[in-house]
């Protein structure tokens, strides 16, 4: 029996509208995701992830990129459908954890203050309801002394602590869809893996659906089922995770797995 | 708190400094301020009993530490030209400059932080475009040629107030904000559009940065995103704007008193730098010196409650 | 290809400057008539072809006293900014790059005089110097050195850790030499707008203290003092002042429209 599809992006093209001549940077996106699917998007830099994934989470402005194609969440096509329905979705259903957390986060506004803020938006819960879901949210993602850390201020924080600050943020509302862009790319690389590991645990327990884009193959074949290659705003190859790094059979995608420090490559 | 106490030390040291500075020069400038005193009278024997009496023979820390006591006392000596006390000829000023300029800034902040917001939100369209070549045409008007032409506009043609008919506030308090009320607009015209540019810009750079599109993850509209996280934001360099255009207002009231005939710490200022009055000089100095420091300091502060990262040691 | 939009600033601002400056450097050589020529039968004339701004009370020739006027508070104004400029270079150069006890002494004296108004500091100078054009350039000059070097040392310390800079200190560069041949040069672009934007409230402060009469002094023209002249005259003659008034809104404006539309080059 075939499971409902979450999430599917069909022909989805993205094309640059603030210069003279248009620019595309995405072409022909196709992507299906189901709950509960951990799915990897990599590339290098320009391959055309990001602008996809920030598609998918209807954070591209609609004045400067013309998006052709169809995002179906739902039924729903978010390309398409009122403002107002996407802003219920967003923060809601679908998430998003970006790869700055220092700049990804409000300098001037209190952890906890940002970390309810989609209860605030999408939830009828009072102050207090507020307050304890964020603790308990902070203490999911493995933040120490969440009571203090409530009332502190972004740059008060370890970068790998404002990374789990980002997710507890995004994952509580418990949506059904988590974008993760980069999230470990501008982290240490003992900090890197337990992002990965708290990721992988969200996933677990609350079944959420998690699209994880990276340049880092060796994280995306620990983390994700199945992997989309892009390049040049193409998806070159596709398929579960194993086979791919096993057997690829686009030159790029052999070439990318190549780059791999050998320990890597091989440890797992 | 350390930020608080350090602040409030700072103004403390810098408005000694500055009394210490001020004295200092004007006690090398002005001479003898017996001969000057005692003018057409001054024999050697009664200049040097007034030099003994009014002890300008000690070293100048002594001088400066009586005037200076003298000063927290109340006391800002006596006019060389009247030989009154000086702190009665200026007491019953300093409350119409400081209401003026308070106008005056209260008019600023009313003016611009609305538009400056209005103005970011549609930027590129004709409200935008329209207020950016009057900002720049204000700008480049001198206070008191606006003043002049205030007058002219209002007070002659339209009659709305009389040139030059001052109200004392002592005698009818509507009245005296009701005259204050053009000259305070002349003052607030080029700070706010000086402020309308500068809060434009702070909020576009802003919108432009990680944490907004976060916001807008959330789900967030986009008024939400504006007033919850980007102002706050966009407001810290304008807020080190309004304390400075606040000090300045301070000073350009002394021009503008005199277009529309005020009596404030500006015109007596100006009356007894011809009059070569150094007394009441210093003495207006100082109390303007005093205004512009606690301005100074309460901006900094506003600034610390503002932006949590400068309060973290 | 980014779109290649005409830059409306550059282009005005750029056109008004040039007819000022026009005005002010024919101003040096030759007016219509002799600014200071008294002619008790042109007392007040109006706007006329003969006279386009009309006569003030003395019967002088608006126009000529105009152009003069507006070139006295040009080199004002050019003094001033010269003056900031060369010391706050200075100190600021010398304190952002060498930082220590200096630094720490120097820039809290700085931002103590920085907090003062521009005209109070010019006031108090004033009343320690006398009147006269040349006081006024000293006072206000002074009183602009501290944003000056504020920004200069914000650059150069900004640049002194730069890999350039390191390089150059090992291949024995003097100090004197990294900052006034390396470093400077790059900070020209910053200093270059802060220096036309101290030109134009350099203007307005000389305006400013003309009108009060603390400026430059009679009988030579100056649109400061012509305005407040003009006040007097305001309900009789109002377009008395509306020569020498224009001129300085326009010499303002041009300039900072250029600014504005340099900027975005």
């Amino acid at each position: 029996m075939a499971e409902p599809l979450l999430l599917e992006v069909k022909d989805l093209n993205i094309e640059f509208h603030d210069h003279l001549i248009p620019e595309t940077v995405v072409y022909d996106f196709d992507l299906e995701l189901k709950a509960g699917e951990i799915v990897g998007l990599v590339g290098e830099s320009g391959s055309g992830k990001s602008m996809s994934a920030l598609a998918i989470a209807g954070l591209l402005s609609r004045r400067d990129m013309h998006k052709r194609g169809q995002i179906l969440f739902d039924g729903l096509d978010l390309l398409t459908c009122e403002r107002s329905k996407l802003r219920k979705i967003q923060g809601n259903e679908i998430s998003m954890i970006f790869q700055e957390p220092m700049t990804s986060l409000n300098p001037v506004k209190r952890i906890g203050w940002q970390i309810e803020e989609s209860l605030r938006i999408h939830t009828e819960l009072n102050k207090e309801e507020r307050y304890q879901k964020a603790i308990e949210m902070m203490k999911e993602v493995e933040l120490p002394d969440p009571e203090r850390l409530y009332r502190q201020y972004p740059h008060e924080l370890s970068g790998g602590m404002r990374q789990r600050v980002m997710i507890a943020a995004a994952m509580i509302c418990n949506p059904r869809i988590l974008i993760a862009d980069e999230p470990t790319t501008a982290l240490d690389v003992t900090i890197q893996a337990q992002i990965v590991e708290l990721l992988k645990r969200m996933n677990r327990e609350k079944q959420t659906s998690i699209l994880f884009i990276s340049h880092d193959l060796s994280l995306v074949k620990q983390l994700c089922e199945r992997v989309l290659v892009m390049k040049g705003g193409y998806i070159v190859e596709t398929g579960p995770t194993q086979e791919v790094f096993a057997h690829p059979e686009e030159e790029y995608t052999q070439r990318l797995i190549a780059a791999i420090p050998k320990v890597e490559r091989n440890g797992k | 708190m350390k930020y608080v106490v350090r602040k409030i030390l700072t103004m403390i040291l810098t408005l000694l400094a500055v009394t210490f500075f001020v004295f200092l020069s004007f006690h090398v400038i002005s001479g003898d301020p017996a001969t000057s005193m005692l003018g057409t009278e001054a024999t050697p024997q009664k200049v040097a009993a007034l030099r003994e009496e009014l002890g300008l023979n000690d070293p100048v820390f002594v001088q400066y530490g009586r005037w200076a006591a003298g000063l927290l006392h109340g006391d800002m000596g006596t006019s060389y030209s009247y030989r009154m006390p000086v702190t009665g000829m200026v007491a019953n000023k300093i409350p119409v400059t400081i209401t003026l300029t308070l106008m005056a800034f209260v008019l600023m902040v009313v003016i611009s932080i609305p538009l400056g917001i209005y103005t970011a939100k549609h930027e590129g369209g004709v409200v935008d475009r329209i207020i950016y070549i009057i900002n720049q045409i204000i700008m480049a008007i001198p206070p008191f040629f606006s003043g002049i032409l205030i007058t002219l506009i209002f007070g002659r043609i339209f009659k709305l107030f009389t040139p030059g008919g001052y109200v004392s506030y002592e005698k009818d308090f509507a009245g005296f904000i009701g005259y204050l009320f053009f000259p305070a607009v002349a003052i607030a015209l080029p700070k706010a559009a000086m402020a309308v540019k500068l809060l434009r810009s702070s909020v576009i750079k802003e919108a432009k940065l990680d944490y907004v599109r976060t916001a807008y993850s959330r789900g967030n509209r986009t008024n939400d995103v504006l007033y919850k996280h980007v102002l706050k934001n966009a407001l810290i360099p304008v807020v080190t704007f309004l304390g400075m255009a606040l000090a300045d207002m301070i000073a350009g009231s002394i021009i503008i008193e005199q277009v529309f005939s005020i009596p404030g710490l500006g015109r007596i200022l100006l009356t007894s730098i011809s009059n070569r009055d150094y007394p009441v000089v210093m003495a207006v100095i100082v109390c303007i010196a005093v205004l512009v420091l606690v301005v100074n300091m309460a901006v900094d502060l506003i600034y610390g409650l503002i932006d949590p990262r400068i309060t973290a040691e | 290809m980014k779109n290649v939009k005409k830059n409306y600033n550059l282009i005005l601002g750029g056109a008004i400057t040039a007819v000022m400056l026009l005005l002010i450097l024919t101003g040096f050589f030759w007016t219509p008539y002799d600014p200071e020529i008294m002619e008790a039968v042109n007392k007040f004339a109006g706007i006329s072809l003969a006279h386009p701004l009309g006569c003030d009370n003395f019967g002088r020739d608006i126009l000529s006293r105009v152009m003069k006027g507006a070139g006295t508070t040009f080199l004002v104004a050019l003094g001033t900014v010269l003056i900031g400029t060369v010391f706050g270079v200075l100190i600021g150069a010398f304190t952002g790059y060498f930082g220590g006890t200096i630094d720490e002494i120097l820039m809290r004296i700085i931002d103590a005089v920085f907090a003062f108004p521009s005209i109070l500091l010019a006031l108090v100078f004033i009343s320690l110097l006398g009147t006269g054009t040349y006081q006024v350039v000293i006072a206000l000059g002074i009183a602009f050195i501290p944003s000056f070097s504020r920004i200069v040392r914000s650059e150069f310390l900004k640049y002194k850790n730069m890999d350039y800079v390191k390089n150059a200190r090992l291949q024995g560069a003097s100090h004197l030499r990294i900052m006034f041949v390396h470093i400077l040069p790059n900070t020209v672009s910053v200093l270059l707008s802060s220096i036309m934007i101290g030109f134009n409230n350099a203007v307005l402060a000389e305006a400013g203290m003309s009108f009060l009469g603390i400026g430059v002094q009679p009988p030579a023209p100056s649109l400061g003092r012509m305005l407040s002249e003009a006040q007097s005259f305001l309900f009789r003659v109002p377009n008395y002042a509306l020569g020498p008034g224009c001129a300085i809104i326009l010499m303002v404006l041009g300039f900072s429209l250029l600014s504005d539309g340099l900027k975005k080059e």
